[in-house]
């Protein structure tokens, strides 16, 4: 519990001196700008990026069978990291001719590329899953555990 | 009059079973944040290490050694705040069903505690968002980049405590039942439904067995392919991008900013001379380097080319995460400064040619007088293009680039 509270006013303190800092250097119009990505980022990430997170499952959910469900949402979760941590390469704003050593290489193609390599991969581990015949146990009664 | 309505809204996310799957739970969100704070705590660390490279105090000075020090740091710094990335989104997905608890606030102490929570959400996307854009050179805001990503780094480190505090016995009983990983003990469940149910056992036969439809839709990863799977997102970031610092895995680094041996003379450059308004002519035979001590010591390009010339490898690593291994040739810079007759202690100021925030920068006494820190003349054997700072620039051993000054043309006691 004493543990719990020294974190709690460290906790505060740090807060305290990152609000301070925050107002020593930003200012007026840069102050209002800051507030709003600081909001931005969390209503992106609950509106969109999480009703798009359940839009894609509730898919996959009716639509892959069972026994690689799993394999499908794990290759869609592995290429929407990748495209997602990509979207600053991609749209690559600061790309100039007068320094081709900022952001040298064709992103849109690399990331398909890598996208393409983690839906293939998913396709294979899926295919081997669904051509190995399960013991029938697993398949029945509610109880039972996923197979893997 | 009642504040918070006893109903939640008719919204699908507030119903009974709305979060079937079972890996919306305490013991997942706790071995999912585990890695998430671990890269989090590297980040705040390395950060804090590469602000003070650029602001430090006499009575803490910096060792010049190892060489590759900022290299690592600095590329750990980036490369632990990519991995964050996918480990927290997972682990907002994992606890979404507490975004829509009801009643939103129980009491003043849970209010506070999810007021806190918004500020670690809220923090946490934009250091992480803003910080990968900035290893683009994108800036599309108003605020200052460096400032700000410091100062929040504390609200969010700030917050975090407080989230830890807060979740301490939770956290605690996670880590304790090992058993969650390895079967299907549930730990305790996040989804609206059972929150209220104090019952654990209960609450997760609830949460699981629910309607036909619900668990048919909870089919899918198991908690053990599901940490496999956050596994390998943090992995596929992180193999796709740390080539830029990491050089072995270069030819992987498909979506780095910047690759290693891209640039001229096959090393990357941040500010170019013509960024740098560094003109042919204020490096034509015009040029000399002044070394100004007890004496004034001043040399044109060709005279500095005469001297006796070392070779050092030494990497040029740069806050935005890239580096590079170079090998630099030129002359000791502490033959040069004891030719000036300056003080062994004394802390240089290196004056470039560009004007603007690094034109002048403070090269302490253990970096100066390292025998390996060179005013190098040359890179890879070919003397230094415009881009690299011709005809003269710093290499010190464990500097962030972008205090290794290019285009040098006076050195003075500071």
């Amino acid at each position: 519990m004493k543990i719990r509270i020294a974190m709690v006013a460290a906790g505060v303190a740090l807060m305290a001196v990152g609000a301070l800092a925050v107002l020593a250097s930003v200012k007026g119009a840069a102050l209002t700008n800051l507030g709003i990505w600081l909001v931005a980022g969390v209503a992106l990430h609950d509106v969109v990026i999480a009703l798009a997170v359940a839009s894609i499952g509730f898919v996959v959910a009716k639509t892959i069978p069972r026994r690689v469900r799993g394999i499908v949402q794990g290759g869609l979760i592995v290429a929407a990291a990748v495209a997602l941590m990509s979207i600053p390469v991609v749209l690559g704003k600061a790309k100039t001719p007068l320094n081709p050593s900022i952001l040298p290489l064709d992103y849109p193609r690399n990331l398909m590329i890598i996208i393409g390599i983690v839906f293939a991969i998913t396709a294979v581990v899926a295919a081997v899953k669904l051509a190995r015949r399960q013991p029938e146990l697993v398949d029945e009664g509610p109880k039972v555990p996923l197979a893997d | 009059m009642q504040l918070i309505p006893t109903e939640p809204p008719p919204l699908p996310m507030f119903k009974e079973g709305a979060f079937p799957s079972k890996l919306h739970n305490s013991s997942i969100a706790t071995r999912v944040g585990i890695p998430l704070a671990i890269c989090i705590g590297v980040c705040f660390i390395t950060g804090l290490m590469s602000h003070y490279q650029q602001q430090p105090v006499s009575w803490l000075p910096i060792p010049a050694f190892p060489a590759w020090g900022y290299r690592l740091t600095q590329g750990l710094h980036v490369a632990t705040g990519i991995a964050a990335i996918p480990l927290l989104l997972i682990k907002l997905w994992v606890v979404t069903p507490r975004l829509y608890e009801w009643p939103p606030v129980r009491s003043i102490l849970h209010g506070i505690e999810r007021l806190a929570i918004f500020v670690l959400v809220s923090t946490m996307i934009f250091q992480l968002v803003t910080g990968l854009m900035n290893i683009t050179q994108w800036y599309p805001w108003k605020f200052p980049f460096i400032q700000t990503h410091f100062a929040i780094a504390f609200v969010l480190v700030g917050a975090l405590l407080l989230h830890l505090a807060a979740k301490g016995p939770e956290i605690m009983a996670a880590i304790r039942d090992k058993k969650a990983v390895e079967s299907n003990s549930t730990g305790e469940p996040l989804a609206p439904a059972s929150a209220d149910t104090a019952d654990e056992a209960n609450g997760s036969e609830h949460a699981d067995g629910g309607e036909v439809g619900s668990s048919e839709h909870a089919d899918g990863l198991s908690r053990r392919g599901f940490f496999v799977v956050a596994g390998l997102a943090a992995g596929a970031v992180t193999v796709t991008t740390v080539g830029q610092s990491f050089s072995p895995l270069e030819k992987l680094a498909l979506l780095a900013p910047r690759v290693p041996s891209t640039g001229p003379q096959g090393l990357p450059v941040n500010r170019t001379a013509l960024a740098a308004a560094i003109t042919p002519a204020l490096v034509g035979p015009a040029y000399r380097l002044v070394v100004a001590g007890t004496r004034e010591v001043s040399l044109s390009a060709d005279q500095l080319h005469a001297r006796d010339q070392t070779e050092v490898v030494l990497p040029i690593a740069c806050v935005e995460g890239w580096s590079a291994s170079g090998r630099w040739t030129g002359i000791r810079l502490s033959e040069l400064l004891d030719e000036a007759g300056i003080d062994p202690e004394a802390t240089i100021k290196v004056i470039s040619l560009e004007n603007g925030a690094y034109g002048t920068t403070s090269l302490p006494s253990q970096f100066a007088r390292h025998s390996s820190t060179l005013l190098a003349l040359q890179l890879g054997g070919q003397t230094l293009s415009l881009d690299h700072g011709y005809p003269a620039r710093i290499i010190a051993p464990n500097r962030p680039g972008v205090l290794q000054t290019k285009w040098v043309t006076r050195l003075e006691i500071a």
